[in-house]
């Protein structure tokens, strides 16, 4: 998963490096790949290889990668029909704990960072409402390659809502563990769970 | 006449319960943003719980000792040699599947693989086909559940199996279809087959571990998580 996810950085930004002379690439593209192009800028130092000064530079990847993804449309998305009995209190703490989530499981994932290569296969358009996206990418890893697809909307800007690694889609993934909470339990009590192993994962990486 | 009657029974089965997957489940289902309902069976879910338990015992208690163990004495090239030695006694399955799938290109390119290998890559331990324009790996490993899948055989109830892991009703016949495919299984005597089988379990067990701690490591809820991920998965790798 780790590698995956490092591998899926790291070819987005091979494709800006890699298509200079190609016609102009749509705004989501653009702000994918700028995103991507910083955390690799990071990721390149050889400070992520020393103990010492890694955290500051997986801080600072974290940062980057905060601003493209949209979490108030991630909580929705993955708490689904359920998200009309959550009140605001609760939507917003949820949003915040799953935020801590998704930081702490990804900047792991980096730690990891070794290389690799990344091809872009296509674009094309989700749905007829022409804010919605999916950027397919195939990472090429040492022993295989793995297919990673970006999912973006448009709000004020492109965000990434989805990534789907294999076929699995990250956003399905959480909203069937979350669906299976939900049916027994109340809100609070998938909030705590959120928060429980967004505390977890941090103390695994540190 | 006793066989025939096993084999229609056995066919019958397969199709009522396949037919199972086509009644949407209200508790299992849920609507995707396009509003569309996606159902997922799980009536065995108690079963499947269970079972799920104990694998993540086996898998840990066991399996990951054992890996870690196999990791640090075996010098990198006798991994990777091992490794590609089974891949390479897969190849009949993969073949097989490839070519039922209608995937020509595919099938060629394992057979092409699977002789350069056995023969300049001493039998399978080296991967010299890879080098070779026109076979290098393929991106998904066919397996017979991905064949009955293709040809349109509905994915039935999911089911996890002890030591095996997450499945399916079309799956499970897959994998006793890949087993008759397997050369290891026509290999006599049985110590010697035993053997075999044994080394080969030690050899995929890196990779699973891998995708096991993958799915169930971030989660909050792995028997979800996993269920998900292998329906989801499956379903992307028959479509592909």
């Amino acid at each position: 998963m780790k590698k995956y996810i490092i591998c899926a950085c790291l070819g987005l930004c091979l494709l800006v490096a890699g298509a200079p002379a190609q016609a102009q690439h749509s705004e989501a593209r653009i702000a994918l790949e700028s995103t991507i192009n910083q955390v690799l800028a990071e990721l390149e130092k050889p400070q992520l290889h020393d103990p010492e000064a890694r955290v500051q530079v997986l801080e600072r990847v974290e940062a980057i990668i905060v601003k493209l993804f949209n979490f108030d449309e991630l909580s929705q998305r993955t708490v689904g029909q359920n998200w009309h009995s959550f009140s605001q209190d609760q939507r917003h703490r949820f949003s915040e704990a799953f935020k801590d989530l998704l930081r702490a499981r990804y900047t792991n994932a980096f730690e990891g960072y070794n290389g690799g290569k990344v091809s872009y296969v296509k674009e094309a358009p989700l749905g007829s409402s022409g804010d919605q996206l999916q950027i397919n990418t195939t990472v090429i890893l040492p022993d295989k390659s793995v297919p990673v697809n970006y999912r973006m909307i448009l709000k004020d800007r492109w965000y990434v809502y989805d990534v789907i690694i294999e076929g699995v889609s990250m956003v399905q993934n959480y909203r069937s563990q979350f669906q299976s909470v939900l049916r027994k339990n109340d809100p609070e009590e998938l909030i705590r769970l959120v928060q429980q192993k967004a505390l977890q994962t941090q103390n695994t990486q540190k | 006449m006793a066989k025939t009657m096993r084999l229609f029974l056995c066919l019958a089965l397969l199709v009522s319960l396949t037919a199972c997957a086509t009644v949407p489940n209200e508790d299992y289902g849920y609507y995707d943003e396009d509003g569309i309902y996606h159902e997922i069976s799980d009536p065995l879910e108690g079963w499947n719980r269970a079972v799920f338990a104990f694998n993540d015992f086996v898998i840990t208690y066991i399996a990951k000792p054992i890996q870690a163990g196999y990791e640090f004495i075996t010098p990198q090239f006798v991994q990777t040699g091992i490794s590609n030695f089974f891949h390479n006694l897969r190849t009949p399955i993969r073949f097989a599947s490839n070519l039922f799938q209608g995937k020509l290109d595919e099938a060629g390119r394992e057979l092409g693989r699977f002789m350069v290998n056995t023969v300049a890559g001493v039998g399978g331990l080296i991967d010299v086909a890879e080098h070779v324009e026109g076979l290098e790996p393929l991106a998904d490993n066919e397996d017979i559940g991905q064949m009955l899948g293709k040809w349109g055989i509905g994915e039935g109830v999911y089911i996890v199996w002890p030591f095996l892991g997450p499945s399916n009703v079309r799956d499970t016949f897959g994998l006793a279809g890949s087993f008759f495919l397997d050369p290891v299984t026509y290999i006599s005597p049985w110590e010697l087959r035993y053997g075999i089988r044994a080394v080969e379990i030690v050899d995929m067990l890196g990779g699973a571990i891998n995708a096991y701690d993958a799915v169930v490591e971030p989660a909050i809820d792995p028997y979800s998580a996993m269920r998900d991920a292998y329906i989801q998965n499956r379903r992307y790798r028959i479509s592909e």
